[in-house]
């Protein structure tokens, strides 16, 4: 068989190797690197994000982490305002969080993420810190044909 | 704890935090569980809302003094008509223990009737529900109280 849809994906990257903690109701940006599906996807309009992280006390069962992407040089240089918890700027996705004090490594799959953004966590309602040391990895990927 | 995040706190729950509270949230503080914060601001607060009863009720809840409550009413009832027609209310199910004014009146009745104040607070807390602080509250008020988000 040849021909048949398959999924291609691409490099992984860290957008953020050990980010500082975040509060409840508060977002902070994955800030070791951005994201261009040019430069970094092999121009893969899809992704799937990887966020590893624990809580120092279990979180409130299936709330989330929101993922944000603040799309940049959309007008020649001029960015997207960075996003606030009231306000996404471009909603990505969420990962739903589980009740538990050991490392949660959660994913995310997003189709036609922004061609060029930095990416930020909301901890939304999750009702406990996420603790320091959290990490977020892109995979870009797309789907064709195999050979 | 800040007098900021104490000022926040305060303003949630519209009073002032006791020692012990104090004492306990600030354990709390430095990993941010809100949750647990929101736990020890929500203990013993109750709201109040409309709830209509009957002479059933009285006699339910107000048990073994329900009876003599009655008969109070109705002997205070032929000199005070307001106390008359709140028998009437009772009589047709319809006395509303969440009002404030009637909630005033009953508290009133217990301060000066005090071998029934106990009846007459279990009569009262048939109004009453939980009325807990959720922890998202907590968040907000702490995170603009620390800086961390402007809303």
């Amino acid at each position: 068989m040849s021909n048949e849809a398959i999924v291609k994906p691409g490099t992984q990257k860290t957008l953020e190797a050990s980010g500082a903690a975040i509060v409840n109701n508060t977002l902070a940006q994955a800030d070791d690197a951005s994201y261009s599906i040019a430069t970094d996807g092999n121009y893969y309009p899809d992704a799937r994000f990887v966020l590893t992280g624990t809580f120092a006390t279990a979180p409130t069962e299936n709330t989330t982490l929101v993922l944000y992407a603040r799309p940049l040089n959309i007008d020649g240089t001029a960015d997207a305002d960075a996003p606030e918890t009231t306000r996404p700027t471009q909603y990505i996705g969420v990962f739903a969080v589980n009740n538990v004090t050991t490392a949660q490594s959660l994913v995310l799959m997003a189709q036609n993420v922004p061609w060029e953004a930095n990416y930020y966590i909301h901890n939304n309602g999750t009702g406990q810190t996420l603790s320091a040391g959290w990490k977020l990895l892109v995979t870009p990927c797309t789907i064709g044909p195999a050979a | 704890m800040t007098p900021n995040q104490q000022s926040a706190l305060e303003g949630l729950i519209s009073r002032s935090l006791t020692g012990d509270e104090i004492a306990a949230i600030d354990l709390l503080l430095p990993e941010r569980n809100d949750v647990a914060i929101a736990a020890i601001l929500s203990t013993g607060r109750v709201k109040t809302q409309p709830t209509p009863i009957g002479i059933g009720t009285v006699l339910a809840v107000m048990a073994p003094s329900g009876g003599e409550f009655l008969n109070a009413l109705e002997s205070k009832g032929a000199t005070d008509a307001n106390v008359k027609w709140a028998l009437k209310m009772i009589e047709q199910q319809t006395f509303d223990v969440g009002h404030a004014v009637t909630r005033a009146q009953l508290e009133a009745f217990a301060g000066a009737t005090p071998e029934m104040a106990a009846a007459v607070g279990a009569l009262l807390a048939v109004a009453e529900v939980a009325d807990p602080i959720h922890y998202n509250a907590v968040s907000d008020v702490l995170n603009i109280a620390e800086g961390l988000v402007t809303l």
